[in-house]
This record gives structure tokens, C-alpha cells and sequence, in this order.
């Protein structure tokens, strides 16, 4: 992006957002533009910035500073040369997730979703299948809040299809 | 993996409890994110989802990614079965029963125990629908033709020899654990290779190993070795990238810039 550098011994301009639940949240612009669906709108819309209030429908102030947290780092480290070693990526990442439950990982996926951030949402879909991988049937109905609605001569029908994808794995 | 740490705390999943509360969660993630994250698992894991309840039954149908690993069907050892036969069955059973959408990604990992045949149909599968980025332990004709990322984790000093000249499209090379033949200049045919990882490689005798790609910009190359230890002294290594920028050199050596 090429706003930023050149005001950045001036004030950075800042953007204000309303998460779902009607919090603000004031951000940096270059911030703000990580995500598609702020920069969209703004487009063709320049004289707006100072003043207009962005919400955002689908995303909780829960969720806000961990995200703008993200934006902030990873932009960081997509500046960066030469590229920041994997360990320091990896140890922001791993502390981004650490004690995030089931239920927020999701609502932060929908978020993601939302704001049209294909770095975030990669982030957090890799995160969910690592979550769910040799996981039990009913450990992944569970996460994913699926209710089975298969009788179990159903669902027996269902293994005996498609046996050739249940041969000669382990299940662990 | 990488993210797995955390796990432990999360193992005990409420069943009972919260179903209530969970229902909706999921049901409102929009179905092409579930088939994103679908495609991320190994290809089994995928499909075993299609027990989770009706409408999760074809969802696996829609993964844009697949993920074999011989290696996982090789651990179990049932006795009186063939794996080869079973992972046979269960590769053309995917590549059948998959939506005809085009391949992202195909990791396709043989562990040194495929037929050919089986190389064969997957690799033109994958040709013909559009593969982006390949992962795999086989040296063989690859699937060249919208080929943007090729991973070669092999192992062991096997001979690498293809012919590179296919891959106009190719901007990720990353090769691991092979013998490069002496004739330099392998990778000149890759008009548009950006990143380049020679791991653990080697070549036999040769005085001047050559690298020349006009829009390379990363090159990786560590833990080389000549095979054919007198001549080491004497032997080159030729960088020619004019568009270069980081260059991770991990070796005792003679280098020639010619930029």
C-alpha cells in the first residue's frame, strides 16, 4: 500500500469501526485496509474517511483486538527483510490460538470470512483442521455442532458404502 | 502439526452439555468454508466425514485439494491384504467419486511402493484438472501444465533427471534429498521461477554447477555436497539471476557472481 510511508512523520489518519454489538474501535488506516471489505468501503469514497463510522455486521467486539493484533504483525512481517525467521512466525501464531475455544475459533473464521482477509482466514481454517484431524466421529460432530440425524442402521449403511475410504486406515 | 500444542486443554469436548448452545454454530458457516477446511485434511480424514449426518454425507465431494500418504495405509498391517491393492482402491475411488472441479493442491505421497500405473492416472488427473501445487516423493513425469508450486521431498541420493522444459508456469521449486545429474543449467528452462530450495542435495563431480533463472528471487541451497570428494575444492557454484534479492547460502564454498 502505498498511503502510509509518506504521512507517517505526520498523523497517522485513523478509521473507526463498529463491531456487531455497536463498540468502536479507532484503527490505523493502513490496519483497516487489511481488510477487503473496509477498503471497499472507501472506494470511490475518499472524502469520507475522517468521519465515517464503518460497521461491521458480523464481527464481535470480542473478537476485534485479537484480530486487529493479527493484521498489525503480519503486515509487520510481510514488510520485513529479510523475512522473519519461521520460529517467530509460528510462536505469534501459536499464541494467537492459545485458549481460544472451539466457539471463538468459528466466530472468528465468520469474521474473517466477512472482512474478506484471505491471510487471516487461511490462518484460522488451517487452525480448525488441525483441530478436527484423527479426531473421532463424535469428537468432530461435536465441534463442528452437528446433530446426527442418521438412525444407526443408517449410519452403518453409510460405513459399509464407502468402505474402501475406512479400509486399512488407522483410527485414532 | 504446528498448531497442535494447545490441544490437550480442548481433548475433553463436551458432548452433552452444550449441544444446545452449538447447534447453529456451524450450520451458519457458509458451505464453501466447510469444504475449505475439509480440503485441508488428509484425503481420508475428509471423506470419513461423510458419516457425520445427511448433509455432511457429500460434502467431502467437494474438497478442492487431495492428500495420499501410502505411508498411512502402510502402518496398519492386516494380515492376508495388500496395502498397494487397498491404496489403489481407495486413490481411483476418490478421483471417480470427486466433483470435476479443478485441483488447488495434490500432496501424493508413494513411500517408494507404487505401481506406475497408479503414478500415471493420478498425475493426468491432476493435468486435467488444472493442478496449482504438487507435493510429492516421485520422480516422474509430472503434471506440468498450469503447475505453479512443485515439491520434491525424496530422500536417500534417488537421481533426479526430468525434463524441467515443460513448466512455463512454475514459480515454486523446493527439491529435498535427490542427486542432480552433472550437466548444469537444470533449471534455465523455468522462465519464471522466483523461488528456488536445493535441501540436502547433491551432485556428482562437476567443476562448475550452474544456476541461472532471469526471475529468480529467493534462492535456498544448503547442505550440498559433490559427490566425489577431490574435487571439491575445485568445483563452482554459478548463480545467474539478475532479479535475485536473498540469497540463503548455507556451505563452505567457491561462489562466481555473474550478475
Amino acid at each position: 500500500m502505498a498511503s502510509s510511508s509518506s504521512s507517517s512523520s505526520t498523523q497517522v489518519k485513523k478509521i473507526t469501526l463498529k463491531a456487531a454489538d455497536g463498540k468502536h474501535f479507532e484503527v490505523e488506516e493502513p490496519v483497516a485496509m487489511e481488510m477487503e471489505t473496509v477498503k471497499s468501503f472507501f472506494v470511490g469514497n475518499e472524502d469520507a474517511m475522517k468521519d465515517m463510522v464503518v460497521p461491521l455486521l458480523n464481527v464481535s467486539s470480542e473478537h476485534m483486538p485479537a484480530i486487529l493484533d493479527f493484521y498489525r504483525n503480519h503486515s509487520e512481517f510481510r514488510k520485513r527483510t529479510p523475512p522473519p525467521p519461521a520460529e517467530e512466525v509460528k510462536a505469534f501464531n501459536e499464541a494467537f490460538l492459545e485458549n481460544k475455544s472451539d466457539e471463538q475459533l468459528m466466530e472468528m473464521i465468520m469474521a474473517a470470512n466477512f472482512l474478506n482477509t484471505k491471510e487471516l482466514l487461511n490462518f484460522l481454517t488451517e487452525a480448525a483442521a488441525n483441530r478436527i484431524k484423527n479426531k473421532s466421529v463424535e469428537y468432530v460432530r461435536a465441534f463442528f455442532g452437528i446433530e446426527n440425524d442418521f438412525t444407526p442402521e443408517e449410519e452403518a449403511r453409510i460405513r459399509a458404502e464407502n468402505e474402501w475410504a475406512f479400509d486399512g486406515l488407522d483410527e485414532d | 502439526m504446528q498448531f497442535m500444542n494447545h490441544q490437550p486443554t480442548k481433548k475433553k469436548l463436551r458432548l452433552g452439555d452444550q449441544t444446545a448452545l452449538e447447534q447453529d454454530r456451524l450450520s451458519n458457516l457458509p458451505e464453501t468454508l466447510i469444504y475449505h477446511i475439509l480440503s485441508l485434511l488428509e484425503t481420508n480424514d475428509a471423506i470419513q466425514t461423510c458419516v457425520l449426518s445427511k448433509t455432511w454425507q457429500y460434502h467431502w465431494t467437494n474438497i478442492h485439494s487431495l492428500y495420499f500418504d501410502f505411508g498411512k495405509f502402510r502402518r496398519l498391517g492386516i494380515a492376508g491384504t495388500d496395502h498397494r491393492v487397498l491404496f489403489r482402491e481407495f486413490v481411483l475411488n476418490v478421483l471417480i467419486r470427486r466433483k470435476p472441479f479443478n485441483l488447488h493442491k495434490l500432496k501424493f505421497y508413494c513411500r517408494g511402493s507404487i505401481h506406475t500405473s497408479l503414478v500415471r492416472r493420478v498425475f493426468n488427473y491432476a493435468n486435467s484438472h488444472g493442478l496449482e501445487h504438487l507435493e510429492t516423493d516421485i520422480v516422474k513425469k509430472f503434471p506440468a501444465r498450469d503447475l505453479k508450486t512443485l515439491k520434491l521431498g525424496i530422500g536417500h541420493g534417488t537421481d533426479f533427471s526430468p525434463n524441467l522444459f515443460g513448466f512455463a508456469t512454475l514459480t515454486n521449486l523446493h527439491i529435498c534429498g535427490v542427486k542432480l545429474p552433472a550437466k548444469g543449467d537444470l533449471f534455465s528452462g523455468l522462465l519464471n521461477l522466483g523461488n528456488l530450495s536445493l535441501i540436502d542435495c547433491s551432485v556428482s563431480i562437476v567443476v562448475e554447477f550452474t544456476i541461472s533463472a532471469p526471475c529468480l528471487v529467493n534462492l535456498t541451497f544448503s547442505a550440498f555436497s559433490y559427490i566425489g570428494k577431490k574435487m571439491f575444492r575445485d568445483s563452482k557454484l554459478v548463480i545467474s539471476a539478475p532479479k535475485l534479492k536473498l540469497l540463503n547460502l548455507s556451505m563452505e564454498h567457491q561462489l562466481v557472481y555473474i550478475l
